[in-house]
């Protein structure tokens, strides 16, 4: 761990990334999104309970809270996606612009040590913005809808699907020498697995439809790679939500699979949990998934970065 | 009788073996051979597109040869790479900086990248920014450094894991007359103190005053090498001299190395010129240069 730590590549990003406005001015307009998304969640929520039972009592905060919950939640997601290729897209193409990797790689510094303190970076930066928006998600807990566990798995959902989307754009800006052609590919690569792999599943599913009415499910694994299926599994599907559910969509149409067997865990205000056939939950196949594809990804890029080449890279 | 040991005669800091680069059908260094003594200065030369920066860089383990062999403080780059970045530096053709970071912190990171332990730090850095005349800036943010400074922070850079050897591309460019003054005694410093030096400059008059040895490459190929001396008595060229006269006139005069350029002399004298000055033009690094290399690119 303190190797880990140590790495003069995580210590140099982290001094880089925090120092000036930016960091702050991010960090600001994060929580000001996220405030401002958990604020119109909440009042929406608050005027369809009092639409529907004349006023917005305790009991219905339960409910209210979900909402907040998952919207404040949805809000952190999109805007992770958004900040991810624009944070790590420039780690390896932007040493090379600087002309700042042929120093870099001719000192004792393995290619793997440079891409691990790269992504260490992400991590850290990304769990900044996790943990300072800690307190608007325990908003939907001070409610009482929701559980600490919830709010943990929630974040740490999202978190992890910042990582992971971070180290394969991380390892697509070893394959390009300038930032803004990286930046262009990693938008690219991460608009392919949050929206891309829906289309190619409606895609399946119209294909499948107009076969006749034997029609079979789209394969579950076209979703395994979407970072918001993931984070939908984990969440998890309420009934008694009273603003509509923006992971509600996604969670359904995994749920909905003839391969999935779902189960129930939590009992009846707990979330459901989908698995598939051979008992996995599909969020843990998804992390498994994308896991892979990061450490995949990042060891081709540590192959690129290794010295000496046959051409200068 | 006691039988005397010759002394054993020390390794070249670098050596190349029909070391040949190609990129696809273009050969950018074609079979060199070449030695770098130990605690020389060794100055590469040639035109833009010789293969001077292809070199350096099979040399500073950032390129594997197509063919023959590298090796470099008695390692070969291509198998032990750690080895030799552990005792070499190496100074691109570009200066390479990170225009966010102070000074100091620019040299604790590359410091920490080269396993320097962080007890030894302060001191390194603090040496290291005293050897290159920079201790003023140690607080000041590398954006904010001239040019030269920028060049005198790769090099010691170049130095932050106290090499062995010293590999510098083009150190000089783009460095005003005075920095270029200054790096060339910071060089003579670090050659003092036992360090090897590769260096590769366009401008040869510097080159001339500090390499003990040289090698000239031209298209790939390696035209000449060893002391500018013994390469211009390889040549077998004369020497042109230069003879100014009292009275204001010059005269010119070809003669056959130093004991027809002594001749001359004796014999102008003897004449009873008067002579007022005696000199040897035309037959520095870039005569030789320039008479051994067309000009030719890649």
């Amino acid at each position: 761990m303190t190797a880990l730590l140590s790495n003069p590549v995580l210590v140099r990003e982290m001094r880089s990334r925090m120092r000036g406005r930016r960091a702050a001015v991010l960090i600001t307009f994060w929580l000001a999104f996220n405030g401002g998304v958990l604020a119109v969640a909440y009042l929406g929520a608050e005027n369809i309970a009092e639409d529907r039972f004349g006023f917005a009592g305790f009991a219905n905060t339960v409910a209210i809270s979900r909402g907040v919950y998952e919207w404040t939640l949805f809000a952190m997601l999109l805007l992770m996606v958004l900040i991810v290729p624009a944070q790590a897209a420039g780690a390896i193409a932007g040493e090379r612009e600087r002309q700042t990797l042929i120093p870099l790689q001719v000192t004792l510094l393995t290619p793997w040590r440079i891409l691990l303190g790269k992504v260490l970076a992400s991590v850290v930066f990304l769990g900044l913005l996790v943990v300072v928006a800690m307190p608007l998600l325990a908003v939907g807990y001070l409610l009482g809808g929701i559980s600490i566990a919830d709010v943990l798995a929630g974040a740490g959902a999202v978190l992890v699907s910042g990582l992971l989307l971070a180290a394969l754009c991380i390892a697509v800006s070893t394959f390009v020498r300038r930032v803004q052609a990286a930046t262009v590919l990693s938008y690219a690569l991460v608009l392919a697995l949050t929206v891309g792999t829906f289309i190619a599943y409606g895609a399946y599913a119209v294909v499948d439809q107009a076969r006749g009415p034997d029609r079979t499910d789209p394969p579950d694994t076209l979703l395994l790679a979407n970072p918001v299926a993931l984070v939908s599994d984990v969440v998890g599907d309420f009934s008694n939500t009273e603003l509509p559910s923006p992971f509600d969509g996604v969670y359904r149409l995994i749920n909905d699979q003839q391969a999935f067997d779902v189960a129930v865990d939590g009992g009846a205000f707990g979330p459901e949990v989908a698995r598939r056939q051979d008992g996995m939950p599909f969020w843990i196949a998804s992390l498994v998934m994308l896991t892979l594809w990061a450490v995949a990804a990042l060891g081709i890029a540590a192959r690129r970065l290794d010295t000496p080449a046959e051409t200068e890279r | 009788m006691t039988l005397q040991m010759a002394p054993p005669t020390a390794p070249p800091a670098v050596r190349l073996h029909s070391v040949t680069k190609r990129y696809g059908d273009l050969v950018a260094v074609d079979s060199i051979d070449l030695e770098v003594p130990r605690g020389s200065i060794f100055g590469l030369i040639g035109p833009n597109g010789a293969g001077k920066s292809t070199t350096f860089a099979m040399i500073a383990t950032l390129l594997r040869p197509t063919s023959g062999v590298v090796e470099v403080l008695g390692e070969r780059p291509n198998r032990n790479a750690g080895a030799v970045r552990a005792r070499m530096g190496y100074m691109p053709d570009v200066l390479g900086v990170y225009d966010d970071m102070v000074v100091d912190e620019y040299l604790r990171f590359f410091a920490g990248a080269f396993g320097v332990p962080a007890s030894a730090h302060e001191d390194t850095i603090e040496s290291l920014l005293e050897l290159v005349d920079l201790a003023g800036k140690r607080h000041s943010e590398v954006n904010s450094l001239s040019r030269g400074m920028k060049q005198r922070l790769s090099l010691a850079r170049a130095l932050v894991n106290d090499p062995d050897l010293l590999v510098l591309d083009e150190p000089a460019s783009g460095l005003d007359p005075r920095a270029r003054v200054e790096l060339r005694l910071l060089l003579s410093q670090l050659q003092d103190m036992g360090k090897t030096i590769i260096i590769s400059s366009h401008i040869l008059a510097e080159l001339a005053e500090m390499c003990s040895e040289i090698a000239i490459l031209e298209r790939g190929r390696l035209l000449a090498s060893g002391p500018p001396t013994a390469i211009r008595d390889q040549l077998g060229s004369g020497r042109q001299i230069e003879a100014r006269y009292a009275d204001g006139t010059v005269e010119r005069f070809d003669v056959d190395g130093t004991v027809g350029q002594q001749a001359l002399l004796r014999r102008l004298v003897q004449e009873g010129r008067e002579l007022i000055e005696f000199r040897e033009v035309g037959s520095g690094l870039e005569d030789l240069f320039m008479r051994l290399t067309q000009g030719e690119v890649q």
